[in-house]
């Protein structure tokens, strides 16, 4: 069983990290996790005109940008670490692949292209009330295999 | 638990020094206690209708893994049947939901019969209605609900999602398999 795990930093993608390891640990054999990240580029834009419009310096604007890009991907790259670890002292046959571009066109592009079973992610959006209905709703029309939410 | 430790500590304690404690307990919502890490999931509720016709077999990979029971629903609409009685008279909205209850028990014993052949308990459940209600109502005594991006119909060619399966993978307060 090939297992996709969205990272995104929240609690609740620890949590399906954590279900999925769960699960490969129960079904053994073969099975196998990626645990998958995007930097989303328009989340950075986002965040860095935010904070430029807060500090009054948009002159700083780029040099913003490549921070919290830098910092995202800092963030991401130590928590898949973390969590990887986890799957090896696990025995989990586990792996990661960190993208940049859209979110959920770059899901897409991922489960098409590899031979997976399932997807495991997070409910944040529900349980946040944010973005209800964004993230999986976009990603459900374009996939075959079926979406485990977690709450 | 090493991994949500060096989570809190790596992301909480060198930032916000001897505030930790404070901080830890002002933004407990967004850190995973241990007793929400991974639960286990022992039953599972899995609607059906007219609108879904398939269990893919990664949903039945899936129910096998956790070893838990599935429970199939089958709920005729009870706003349909008021319809065609209106329309058309008491003996046709009866005849009506006789036909609904007859596709409702063949789709449930076709289902767990897959289920059964591979190993996995199922229990089932017919009765009149409003979907979207009554699902969100069980869904309370299960760990788990399936629900089929067909569910309760409606599809359009933008929406691929079900209006009632998006409203219930909101609504429902627990886990959700969206297949």
């Amino acid at each position: 069983m090939k297992l996709l795990v969205l990272l995104d930093g929240s609690k609740w993608s620890q949590k399906a990290a954590m279900h999925a390891l769960m699960l490969a640990k129960e079904k053994g054999g073969d099975s196998e996790v990626v645990l998958f990240s995007v930097l989303d580029k328009a989340e950075v834009r986002s965040s860095a005109f935010y904070l430029c419009k807060q500090s009054n310096m948009c002159d700083r604007i780029a040099e913003h940008e490549a921070k919290i890009s830098s910092d995202m991907k800092k963030n991401i790259s130590e928590e898949v670490a973390d969590m990887i670890m986890n799957m090896n002292r696990a025995e989990i046959n586990c792996s990661s692949k960190i993208v940049e571009g859209e979110r959920a066109s770059e899901i897409i592009k991922e489960v098409n292209s590899g031979s997976y079973d399932l997807i495991v992610m997070g409910a944040f959006g529900k349980k946040s009330n944010v973005n209800i209905g964004t993230l999986y709703a976009e990603i459900a029309k374009d996939v075959k295999i079926p979406i485990l939410i977690l709450d | 638990m090493g991994y949500y430790s060096s989570l809190i500590n790596r992301k909480f304690k060198d930032v916000v020094g001897n505030r930790y404690e404070g901080v830890l307990k002002e933004y407990r919502e967004f850190l995973l206690t241990e007793e929400e890490v991974v639960k286990d999931v022992k039953s599972i509720l899995l609607p059906l209708d007219i609108f879904v016709k398939e269990i893919p077999e990664e949903l039945y990979e899936l129910f096998g893994i956790y070893g838990a029971e599935v429970t199939l629903v089958y709920i005729s609409d009870r706003d349909a049947i008021a319809m065609v009685g209106e329309i058309l008279g008491e003996d046709a909205a009866r005849e009506y939901a006789e036909k609904k209850e007859k596709y409702g028990h063949s789709l449930m014993d076709k289902i767990s019969e897959e289920l059964e052949q591979r190993g996995i308990s199922a229990k089932k459940r017919l009765f009149s209605g409003h979907k979207l209600d009554n699902i969100e109502i069980l869904a309370k005594d299960y760990d788990l609900v399936a629900i089929s991006l067909n569910y309760g119909g409606g599809r359009g060619d933008d929406n691929e999602i079900s209006p009632v399966a998006q409203r219930l993978v909101h609504q429902v307060n627990k886990a959700v398999v969206l297949y």
